[in-house]
C-alpha cells in the first residue's frame, strides 16, 4: 500500500497533477471535496457543513463524535489508508503521514506569473483580479495548515519532492512522481504500482469550449440586441472566484453573461425566477466588494422587458 | 390625448428653463471659438434642443440624426441612420444633443456611427440620465438631471410614448395602469 499526499499552491497545477496521479496509478483520490461530501455530513448538521466549507478556525471545533473535525478527518483518512492505496489532496496530509513510510510528500508549485497567468486564462480574468483572487486563496491554503497543525504549509522539510510547474507538462510531473514512489517501492507496506492509460482529457476541453450555446433565450435576445447597436461582447469570458473553502480551494464563483468589450462592463441577466435574482444579487455585490474595479450591470426581468419593448423588432 | 395617463410632474416647465440656460452657459464656455455642430436625436430631443441652443450666443451649427430600427429578412434585428447629418462633421467639434439616456445602447450606436467621419471631437450633451437603466459607458459631458429610479417612464418635454404626450412642456410620470 501507499500514500501519496499532494499538497499545492493554487493555480500551480497540482490539482490536475492529483488527479492525473490517480488516474494512471487507478486509486482513489480523496481531495477535500470528497470528505466535505462523503465524510463530514455523517458527522455534522448542515450549519456546520456550511462552516467547515468556509472556515479553518471551524476544524477545531468538537464534532459529535467527540473529535474535532480535524481530528475525525484524520482519524478517517488513517482507517482508509489502512486498507488501500490513495492520493490525497490537501487536508493537511503531509503532516498527518509526515512519518509513515509508505507515503511520499510531494509539493506543487509555480512561479506567481505563471500561476496569475493560468487563472486569467482559466476564470477569464483580468491581471489584477487574478492577482487578488491569488492573494485570498493562498492565504486561506496557509490558514488552514497553521490553525490546525501549528505548521508552515511552505516548508521545505515537509516534502520528499517539490515540482516547479513552470515550463512543466501535467504529464512530466505525474511521471516524475511515478518514478520517485516507483524507487520507494520497497518500503515496507508499499507495493508496485499499476498505471492505466489517459486520453480524454484535451479531447473534453475542446467540446466544452466549441458547444458553448445560451442556456436562456433571453440571453439570444439580448445578444441579438447588443449585434444590432455594434456592440462587440462575449458570452460568459470570465468567471471571478467569489469563496473559497477552508483549504482555499475556490467555492463559490460567478460568471456573467456577458462582458462588453469596449465599454469594460460585465452584464448579467436576472429575467428567470425571483428566488434566483436574490442568489445573484448577492454574487454581485461579493463581486464589488471583492473586485471594485470591475463595472457590472445587472438588467432585471423588467429592465429587460423594457429593452424588448424599445429594441425588440 | 388620454390625460389620465399623464402623472405626477417631475420636472416643471421651470425647473426645465433653469437648467438649460445654466447647460448652456457651461457649453459656450467650453466652445468659445470652436464653431461646434449640434447633433439633435429626433425626436425626442427636438424641443431641448431649440432651447438649449436659443440660450447660446456663441457660433454654432444645427443638424439632425433619425434613428430606425427594423427587422431584417432573417428576423435579426437592424439599427441604421433614416435621417443623417446634412453636414460634415471632419475636423469639427461636435456635441450630441438628447432628452434623455437610459441604457445607452443608442448613443453608444451613434458614437461608433459618428467617430470614424473625423471630428475634432465628439461629446454628449443630455437633460436627463437615468443611471439605473444605463448599461454602457459614454462620454456624457453635460447632463441636466440625474434620474436613479430604474422603474420611472417619463413623457413631455418630447419624450413620449407611442408617439403622444411629447408637447407637453414639462416632464411628468407615465401612468402605464
Amino acid at each position: 500500500m501507499f500514500i501519496i499526499t499532494v499538497s499545492r499552491q493554487t493555480a500551480s497545477g497540482g490539482d490536475e497533477v492529483a488527479e492525473l496521479l490517480a488516474e494512471k496509478l487507478g486509486v482513489e483520490l480523496i481531495s477535500r471535496e470528497y470528505v466535505i461530501n462523503n465524510w463530514l455530513p455523517e458527522v455534522t448538521n448542515k450549519h456546520q457543513l456550511h462552516m467547515l466549507k468556509e472556515s479553518p478556525k471551524f476544524y477545531n471545533k468538537q464534532s459529535q463524535t467527540g473529535e474535532t473535525f480535524a481530528e475525525y478527518i484524520e482519524n478517517r483518512l488513517k482507517e482508509k489508508t489502512a486498507e488501500d492505496s490513495f492520493i490525497i489532496l490537501g487536508l493537511g496530509s503531509q503532516i498527518i503521514f509526515a512519518t509513515t513510510p509508505a507515503a511520499l510528500h510531494v509539493r506543487i508549485i509555480a512561479s506567481e506569473k505563471s500561476r496569475i497567468q493560468k487563472l486569467q486564462k482559466n476564470y477569464g480574468l483580468q491581471k489584477e483580479q487574478a492577482e487578488r483572487s491569488l492573494e485570498l486563496s493562498d492565504r486561506k491554503h496557509r490558514k488552514y495548515v497553521w490553525r490546525i497543525y501549528e505548521q508552515d504549509w511552505s516548508e521545505p522539510h515537509l516534502y520528499h519532492l517539490c515540482v516547479n510547474m513552470d515550463g512543466f507538462a501535467v504529464e512530466e510531473a505525474v511521471n516524475q512522481i511515478i518514478y520517485l514512489q516507483e524507487q520507494h517501492k520497497n518500503r515496507p507496506g508499499s507495493r508496485p504500482l499499476k498505471q492505466t492509460g489517459t486520453e480524454q482529457e484535451t479531447e473534453d476541453e475542446d467540446k466544452n469550449e466549441n458547444n458553448r450555446v445560451f442556456a436562456h433565450p433571453s440571453e439570444k435576445e439580448f445578444a441579438q440586441i447588443l449585434n444590432m447597436h455594434n456592440i462587440e461582447w462575449e458570452f460568459e469570458p470570465t468567471e471571478f472566484p467569489l469563496e473559497w473553502d477552508a483549504e482555499g480551494n475556490i467555492s463559490l464563483g460567478f460568471r456573467p453573461d456577458f462582458y462588453l468589450t469596449q465599454h469594460d462592463t460585465y452584464i448579467e441577466l436576472t429575467t428567470l425566477k425571483q428566488e434566483y435574482v436574490t442568489e445573484k444579487n448577492k454574487k454581485v455585490r461579493l463581486l464589488q466588494k471583492l473586485y471594485p474595479e470591475v463595472n457590472i450591470k445587472i438588467v432585471y426581468k423588467k429592465d429587460f422587458q423594457s429593452i424588448i419593448e424599445r429594441f425588440g423588432v | 390625448m388620454n390625460t389620465d395617463k399623464i402623472g405626477k410632474i417631475i420636472l416643471s416647465q421651470k425647473q426645465i428653463a433653469e437648467k438649460i440656460k445654466k447647460m448652456a452657459a457651461r457649453i459656450e464656455d467650453d466652445y468659445q471659438e470652436k464653431n461646434p455642430i449640434m447633433v439633435s436625436i429626433l425626436k425626442s430631443s427636438i424641443y431641448f434642443l431649440s432651447d438649449l441652443t436659443r440660450e447660446m450666443s456663441i457660433s454654432l451649427n444645427i443638424d439632425f440624426l433619425g434613428i430606425e430600427r427594423y427587422a431584417a429578412a432573417d428576423n435579426r434585428g437592424q439599427i441604421h441612420l433614416e435621417k443623417n447629418l446634412e453636414l460634415s462633421i471632419d475636423g469639427r467639434h461636435v456635441i450630441i444633443v438628447d432628452a434623455i439616456i437610459n441604457t445607452g445602447l443608442t448613443h453608444s450606436y451613434l458614437i461608433k456611427n459618428l467617430q470614424p467621419r473625423s471630428p475634432a471631437s465628439l461629446k454628449i450633451c443630455t437633460l436627463i440620465e437615468n443611471t439605473e437603466k444605463r448599461l454602457v459607458n459614454l462620454p456624457i459631458s453635460y447632463r441636466g438631471f440625474t434620474f436613479t429610479d430604474p422603474d420611472i417612464f417619463v413623457i413631455g418635454y418630447g419624450l413620449d410614448y407611442e408617439e403622444n404626450y411629447r408637447h407637453l412642456p414639462y416632464i411628468a410620470e407615465f401612468n402605464k395602469d
